[in-house]
């Protein structure tokens, strides 16, 4: 029996359909992706990549990230580049808040330090939802001990639960640029 | 070639049974998504393996145009997790997408848009649901057998199911949203027990901007540090600061409405909700008796409540909020004329948190205007006068030690409490204070959070009172929220 190639992508799509509808939720969205990347980048040129994460690399991820689980074996990041050089890479990461869920963009500079944190939607009463001020702390931080609220990220009264799951985001996302960008070997001084 | 058609074969198997199998299986839509990217990932190596082994011509066209189609799944499965929020199916759906080429103006950036930025305001597509969540709170209390006087204290230990509490929303659309919270106290209602159930808040949200909403329907009153974040995780200490029990009624709603917002660094409540009701009022509960509740409110007074709060810098809460209104609630006094009983409720607040460190303060104080006429309608005398003046205050430290670790995720949180409260800080002339309502309590503690959503608390209370009555206790408290 022969199938056109076609019809592999035409029954994934209609699974990813399926489960599109399944896990549908009411969500305030403040910007979207395309905005959000126009705020992040302006006048820059931005692709979109998708990269396939080997095992191995999931679980660098996860180590490096310290969160329960690997990242997803696909990773899809936006890599923007600005009068011929590298202005930085955004990722997108969904994660849940207290029952429901909140999209941020976490944009990284070349130097694999957080840039810029951007809401894109959030579902939860949007009491629990940090003022614009919380999220400028997080610029120029890089991936280490410090990026937790029990140390370098101060917290919010009354909205533990997002001041966490961002910050656990944060360093997801931080966690996989690593992996997928890993800084070149540092060459010996002559 | 025939490789080739081997491998999609496979390819389609694997498709159709994973897909069969998402139709089977109670998967939720995480797990769905999970198995799409494997299945994405492992037909991605396939690919690429045929392409190593390729010798060109027909097959590598035919190994692109899979490729292209991948890349175009990745895409979509990022839509699917990003959700309401991702990048409209109008825009190009290629692998590469050129954002600044789609001819729309670049927004300049200013660099103070962090967050929700200047298109916070901004409404898109939207969804109408229900929402559920809810928390609860259990306490054992053990209380010393002797008074601060020696005396016995004749008090029996208990242990009881504060309350479980199931919150329900519901979005109309984007810009009117309901909030409820229905509350179980004590666990069982009936005849002969004392439980009840209660709404502890029901309000309409219209959600105009981050600077202007307006709220109504059952509110709660924005006062303290409590009031409006009550559930278990958010306070230290298995009861509550005594302070916002007694100085600040917690959990005060009222009925009313109002705005509420933020502009610049500060956000602000101010509400007008039905006011207090002085005919309860008492000498050793203070105004708490007066609240309405919502539950057949008389209505003849009315009040204003408003709230301000600086939150410039992250991780610091500095405030104050005032209530007044009056409370004779169209009682009369006994010489006829109108009583009213001007109530006025104030308090100064901070919380700061700087890495495992937390701190908090707050000062309370009420007046209340003709105490004198609301004793003699009340049949007050002596020292059961209510309080013309009513204070209290407190301050509270903690560390989380496990923040001093790289990686823990709980919490473990020693903390200490001291407060002072008087019901009767001054009473009217020809009353007296009864020096059993003039209260210093020190509490010593550890908090246990294995997770955001759990806490575990255990304390020891020292409770003294001028007249020497107060019973010391310790307290082993449980709680959730979801």
């Amino acid at each position: 029996m022969r199938f056109d190639a076609g019809v592999v992508s035409r029954v994934v799509r209609a699974a990813a359909a399926a489960a599109l509808a399944a896990c549908a939720l009411e969500a305030k969205v403040f910007l979207t992706q395309e905005e959000a990347l126009r705020l992040a980048f302006p006048g820059a040129t931005v692709v979109r990549r998708a990269a396939f994460l080997t095992e191995a690399q999931q679980r660098e991820a996860q180590k490096l990230s310290g969160d329960d689980r690997p990242p997803a074996a696909l990773a899809t990041f936006y890599v923007a580049r600005k009068d011929g050089r590298d202005a930085g890479t955004a990722y997108f990461d969904t994660h849940v808040v207290r029952t429901t869920s909140e999209t941020i963009m976490v944009v990284v500079d070349p130097s694999g330090s957080i840039a810029r944190i951007e809401v894109l939607s959030f579902s939860e009463p949007e009491e629990y939802l940090p003022r614009p001020r919380w999220y400028a702390q997080f610029s120029g931080k890089p991936l280490d001990a410090e990026l937790s609220v029990k140390r370098g990220v101060r917290p919010v009264v009354g909205a533990t639960l997002t001041a966490r799951a961002t910050t656990a985001a944060a360093r997801r996302v931080l966690a996989l640029h690593r992996v997928l960008h890993p800084a070149p070997p540092r060459t010996p001084a002559p | 070639m025939r490789r080739l058609s081997r491998f999609i074969s496979v390819c389609l198997y694997v498709a159709a049974a994973g897909a069969a199998a998402l139709a089977q299986a109670p998967a939720t839509a995480d797990e769905r998504i999970e198995r799409l990217e494997k299945l994405l990932a492992e037909t991605r190596a396939e690919v690429s393996a045929l392409k190593a082994a390729s010798t060109g011509g027909a097959t590598d066209v035919k190994l692109a145009e899979i490729e292209r189609k991948i890349d175009i799944l990745a895409g979509e499965i990022e839509a699917m997790k990003i959700g309401e929020a991702a990048t409209p199916a109008s825009a190009p759906a290629t692998a590469s997408t050129t954002l600044s080429a789609t001819g729309k103006p670049v927004p300049q950036d200013t660099g103070e848009r962090y967050g929700l930025g200047l298109s916070a305001a901004k409404v898109y597509g939207l969804r109408r649901g229900v929402s559920i969540g809810g928390y609860g709170e259990a306490l054992y209390e053990n209380f010393g057998e002797r008074r601060q006087d020696g005396a016995l204290s004749n008090r029996n230990d208990r242990i009881d199911f504060l309350r479980a509490v199931v919150y329900v929303g519901y979005k109309f659309d984007d810009r009117w949203v309901l909030n409820t919270e229905i509350e179980y106290e004590h666990a069982v209602t009936g005849e002969d027990a004392g439980g009840e159930v209660a709404v502890e808040f029901a309000y309409i949200d219209y959600l105009h901007s981050p600077a202007v909403n307006a709220r109504a329907g059952l509110v709660l009153v924005p006062m303290g540090l409590v009031n409006e974040l009550h559930e278990p995780t958010a306070f230290l200490g298995a009861r509550r600061p005594d302070v916002e029990r007694f100085i600040l009624p917690t959990t005060w709603r009222e009925i009313g409405g109002g705005v509420y917002g933020d502009t610049g660094p500060l956000s602000y409540r101010a509400y007008v909700t039905s006011s207090l009701d002085s005919a309860d009022f008492s000498a050793s509960n203070g105004i708490r008796s007066g609240r309405q509740q919502g539950a057949e409110a008389t209505a003849r007074d009315w009040a204003l409540t408003g709230r301000l709060d600086f939150t410039r810098v992250p991780g610091l809460l500095v405030g104050a909020s005032v209530f007044t209104g009056d409370t004779g609630q169209g009682r009369r006094t006994l010489e006829g004329g109108e009583l009213d009983a001007r109530t006025t409720v104030w308090d100064v607040h901070a919380d700061w948190r700087w890495r495992g460190l937390q701190l908090r303060a707050l000062y309370a104080g009420t007046s209340i205007g003709q105490a004198a006429e609301i004793n003699a309608l009340n049949g007050f005398t002596g020292n059961q006068s209510v309080g013309g003046r009513q204070e209290g205050w407190y301050v509270q430290g903690a560390f989380d030690l496990l923040s001093l670790t790289s990686s823990a995720k709980a919490a473990l949180l020693p903390y200490v409490r001291y407060e002072q409260y008087d019901t009767q800080a001054r009473v009217p002339a020809g009353f007296a204070r009864n020096p059993a309502n003039d209260n210093r309590e020190l509490t010593l503690g550890l908090a246990f959070q294995p997770i955001d959503q759990l806490i575990f608390k255990a304390d020891w209370q020292e409770r003294r009172n001028a007249a020497r009555t107060g019973v010391n206790q310790w307290n082993v408290a449980l709680g959730y929220i979801f």
